[in-house]
């Protein structure tokens, strides 16, 4: 085990500003009445998420306009500090999204407007289930405004409530190759562990969480080899076209997004060969060109993310 | 103000028994082997700290007692004595302990049932406690060990041990407690309570982490766990020692026994204030009867309140208390006592223990109700279980 996992693990003490701020004096919490739904000429939608059996239950109160917009947000909560943080700021971005919007709210957005500073998470490994948790509620609301319901599924893990369609999606969204990381990004396995494989002390179950994992494992792996589109060779190897390609992918996914959260954004100019390096030119646009940070955070920044994704021996040189 | 009543974890380390380390740690010490003068004055402080833990105890003159880095050690060093020496030989093939064992035991166990030993685990009942009738029908001629402790750590609930001791005895069957929260607690008298084996621990008692002991009586099996065995005082546990830590334990173990009246009363004073203080506020329930508990330590209920919500807000204004439900440091192996007692599974999220020890006084938990209070009704204020007076 490595320094970094031994070491004892800050809970309440090492959590960031925002996250204590939020925790201490949430801004959005409490119930949204019929006659202050009418009064910013909405109806009030109430839904119910989660249970007291798994510690964590969320009540969103919304006030919808005609046009199915998130006019005003409140909520009721029976969770920890975090989670009630984290709650928080879902509500705050709910408001003045329509449903599908709101849908539209992913992990990593959410994620990012709970960080202190861009390059630290927000929470700690083991709690990023309450990101999941909040964000599942917003659907389940939504759907249920719009008069569906969700599609059930069966619950794997009963100390968390982690249903089996949770489990699959966050595999394939998040790319998670062990138990542990499911139980990070849903709960489940997380609490008392009968669900992960079959104990000598506890009744059989219909699902495993090993299974499950082998299972999408093997489908992604399938799937991956049937799309055909990925080039499975270490970046050295590549040509510059390839290179370029990969390089490109990589800002799409983890970069572009927090800069344009600024309002800004970046272009790739040229990728060359330098000696055993691998140089990256890159022109900023919108409000990333003149930011004093473009030279220095933000650019280490992605320079980071390129040398942990790609290769160590990338630079990136801002024109 | 700073609270803290989270006693059945870790106690503060008593001004006496830092006074009766001070010596082995601010000046040179010897080894317990060593020929000098500092081995000396070592062994002296070794001979009056173990004659200080035989007498607590009221143990025999034959019994064993050694000194171990703590109840887990000692539990792990029994366990799997029985294993190596006695099923593996094949004359034992196997153990019954109580579900909500401390951790040591249950994940010893679990390893346990993993090499193929049978481990029955005995349900508590709606009391919180094992009911001894039901050893009688796990129990054969075969069983290795009957481990469980003498009060639990979570709800304070005493299990009824001479009982268990008596039918286990009419089976010829050892029988081991882990004693760590009852020492200081509840009398412990070795010649009235005829277990074969008991495990302690200094943290609990206002010694040190770190340092333990395991109990043997006469004419039991014992063996090392840890090699390294110089000379007797090392016999079951090899040295170096950590003598500091023994001196520590020596005299935390003779205040705990000479205090245990009067000190004892004074805590439970001042916990029966903080229950009834707490069954004063609404939607609130203490767990495990009265008479069922050792004096300092409470588990209440807090309806509609999530239990991390709660110790979040207490701390804030400085008061530690604990729960086990808290994900991610919650005691998960051990199953629910809520559903034991028979409640309502939505309540399993809503507890909150106090622990208290002879430090805390009348002021903090005057403190500790108002600040509770307050922060029932702000957690609340917009909880969407809230117990109806409150909607």
């Amino acid at each position: 085990m490595s320094k970094a996992r031994i070491k004892a693990q800050g809970f309440w003490e090492d959590a960031p500003f925002k996250i204590e701020m939020l925790a201490e004096k949430p801004k959005n919490n409490g119930r949204l009445t019929e006659k202050e739904a009418k009064e910013l000429q909405g109806t009030l939608h109430i839904h119910d998420f989660g249970s007291p059996e798994i510690g964590m239950m969320v009540r969103w109160y919304w006030a919808l306009d005609e046009a199915g917009r998130i006019v005003a947000c409140r909520y009721e909560l029976f969770g920890s500090p975090v989670l009630r943080a984290v709650t928080d700021m879902a509500a705050l971005l709910c408001r003045n999204k329509s449903l599908e919007e709101a849908e539209k709210i992913n992990y990593k957005s959410l994620e990012y407007f709970l960080r202190d500073h861009p390059s630290n998470p927000a929470l700690p490994e083991n709690r990023r289930y309450l990101i999941l948790f909040v964000l599942r509620s917003i659907v389940a609301a939504a759907a249920a405004a719009r008069g569906e319901s969700l599609p059930d599924s069966p619950v794997v893990c009963e100390c968390s409530g982690a249903e089996l369609a949770t489990i699959e999606n966050a595999i394939r969204d998040f790319d998670l190759e062990s138990v542990e990381a499911i139980g990070d990004y849903t709960g489940a396995g997380a609490f008392c562990g009968r669900c992960i494989a079959p104990r000598a002390d506890s009744a059989p179950r219909e699902h495993y969480l090993v299974d499950i994992l082998r299972r999408l494992r093997r489908e992604m792996e399938e799937e991956r080899k049937a799309s055909g589109t990925v080039v499975d060779k270490p970046f050295k190897e590549m040509n510059p076209e390839e290179k370029k390609a990969a390089i490109n992918a990589v800002i799409d996914e983890h970069i572009r997004q927090m800069l344009v959260m600024d309002g800004g954004d970046m272009e790739i100019l040229d990728v060359k060969e330098n000696g055993e390096h691998t140089d990256l030119y890159i022109r900023y646009l919108g409000a990333c060109s003149g930011c004093a940070s473009a030279s220095t955070g933000t650019l280490f920044a992605i320079e980071g993310i390129l040398k942990q994704k790609l290769d160590p021996n990338i630079r990136v040189l801002p024109l | 103000m700073k609270v803290y009543l989270d006693n059945n974890r870790v106690t503060p380390v008593d001004p006496q028994v830092l006074g009766a380390m001070e010596p082995l740690l601010k000046e040179p010490y010897g080894d317990l082997h060593a020929l000098h003068w500092a081995g000396a004055a070592s062994r002296k402080a070794y001979n009056t700290a173990l004659e200080k833990c035989y007498a607590a105890l009221h143990a025999g003159e034959k019994d064993t007692i050694f000194f171990t880095s703590g109840s887990p050690e000692s539990n792990t060093t029994l366990l799997m004595q029985l294993y190596t020496r006695q099923i593996l030989t094949g004359r034992k093939n196997s153990l019954i302990i109580s579900e909500r064992e401390p951790l040591s035991i249950l994940q010893a166990a679990a390893w346990l049932e993993e090499q193929g030993v049978k481990v029955h685990r005995l349900p508590v009942t709606e009391e919180g406690i094992v009911d001894p009738e039901s050893l009688t029908d796990y129990l054969t001629p075969r069983t290795g060990l009957v481990s469980i402790c003498l009060v639990d750590p979570e709800s304070g609930a005493i299990n009824p041990l001479e009982e268990i001791v008596r039918i286990c005895q009419s089976y010829e069957v050892p029988v081991h407690t882990d004693a760590t929260w009852a020492v200081g607690k509840v009398p412990i008298d070795l010649e009235t309570l005829e277990v074969d084996y008991l495990s302690l621990s200094g943290e609990t008692i206002h010694a040190p982490t770190g340092i333990g002991a395991l109990y043997a009586r006469k004419d039991t099996e014992l063996s090392p766990l840890i090699f390294g065995t110089r000379s007797a005082p090392e016999r079951y546990r090899g040295g170096p020692l950590n003598l500091a830590g023994i001196a520590g334990l020596g005299k935390a173990m003779e205040l705990a026994s000479d205090a245990l009246d009067f000190e004892m009363e004074d805590t439970r004073e001042l916990r029966d204030a903080l229950e009834e203080g707490i069954a004063a506020l609404s939607g609130t329930r203490s767990l495990i009867e009265w008479s069922r508990r050792v004096p300092n330590t409470l588990l209440a209920i807090f309806e509609g309140v999530e239990s991390e919500a709660l110790l979040y807000e207490l701390n804030r204004d400085g008061i530690a208390a604990f729960s086990t439900t808290v994900h991610p440091y919650g005691e998960w192996v051990r199953p629910s006592l809520i559903e034991r007692l028979g409640l309502d599974p939505a309540l399993k999220h809503s507890t909150v223990g106090f622990a208290l020890s002879r430090y805390n006084t009348e002021e903090e938990i005057d403190y500790t109700l108002k600040h509770l209070g307050k922060a029932l009704e702000y957690l609340r204020s917009f909880s969407p279980v809230a117990p109806k007076e409150n909607a």
